[in-house]
């Protein structure tokens, strides 16, 4: 299933969970860069609620949709030892399947993410979504980046999207500090413009 | 001092949250048209794909 119809199919049933998450990775990506990039999944950032946790939210959303569920994992910023980072869902079968990514509140991005996504509504066509702000996706971008300085598709859509939207440089620089994000000169110069 | 950071962290949020949403009020993202664009390219590298494994059995 392509990605269109694959957000409009996962989203539906996310509605059920209004303010438990965000659209982001590189859907959000390639909204806010000039052109689209070519990306084969989607990510949403989930945060817990009262009611249910974001990995019983994740796994619950992929059972209804029908597929197998996979687990990534990621390293903790504390000590560097591999956590539980991702529920995923890949189909096998269907190599145009456009894998699904639910990204848990273990990294200090995502909740921040999460809350200020619900004041970010988009318009895709079938529905307005919560989607990651640019100063969010920055932040999570420079996150991954700094974890692995390989990620050059990280380093391009930051380029990209500080290129085409405007930002909040404040709030950008607060979060930074607040996140312990160390950015090389280079990275340090991009980000402030 | 704590109080005065949790004052600034606030009013700093505040405005960041006011700056998000007439951003996105005011910004015509084209959200649709890209979200077609990136299922157009999806088209295009699993026809390049297929292309190449069949070329490398060859």
């Amino acid at each position: 299933m392509k990605i269109f119809a694959e957000l409009k199919r996962t989203t539906k049933l996310l509605n059920e969970y209004q303010g438990q998450w965000a659209l982001c990775g590189g859907v959000a990506a390639s909204i806010y860069r000039e052109k689209a990039r070519f990306t084969d999944d989607i990510d949403f950032a989930l945060v817990d609620s009262p009611n249910t946790s974001a990995v019983k939210l994740a796994s619950k959303i992929i059972g209804q949709l029908g597929y197998k569920e996979y687990k990534g994992f990621v390293p903790d910023a504390k000590n560097g030892q591999q956590i539980l980072g991702l529920v995923c869902a890949r189909d096998e079968e269907d190599k145009r399947f456009a894998g699904l990514d639910f990204l848990l509140p273990v990294q200090a991005w995502v909740q921040d993410a999460v809350e200020i996504a619900q004041n970010n509504l988009i318009s895709y066509g079938f529905a307005e979504l919560p989607t990651i702000t640019p100063e969010c996706l920055i932040l999570a971008k420079l996150t991954a980046l700094i974890s692995n300085p390989e990620r050059y598709q990280d380093l391009d859509d930051i380029t990209e999207i500080l290129k085409t939207c405007s930002t909040d440089q404040e709030y950008l620089a607060q979060k930074i500090k607040e996140y312990n994000l160390v950015l090389t000169p280079k990275l340090a110069s991009m980000i402030q413009r | 001092m704590r109080s005065k950071e949790t004052t600034d962290d606030s009013k700093l949020i505040r405005s960041y949250l006011e700056f998000v949403r007439k951003r996105a009020k005011d910004t015509d993202f084209h959200a649709e048209e890209k979200l077609k664009r990136i299922d157009e390219l999806s088209e295009i590298i699993s026809i390049a794909r297929r292309d190449y494994q069949e070329n490398k059995k060859a």
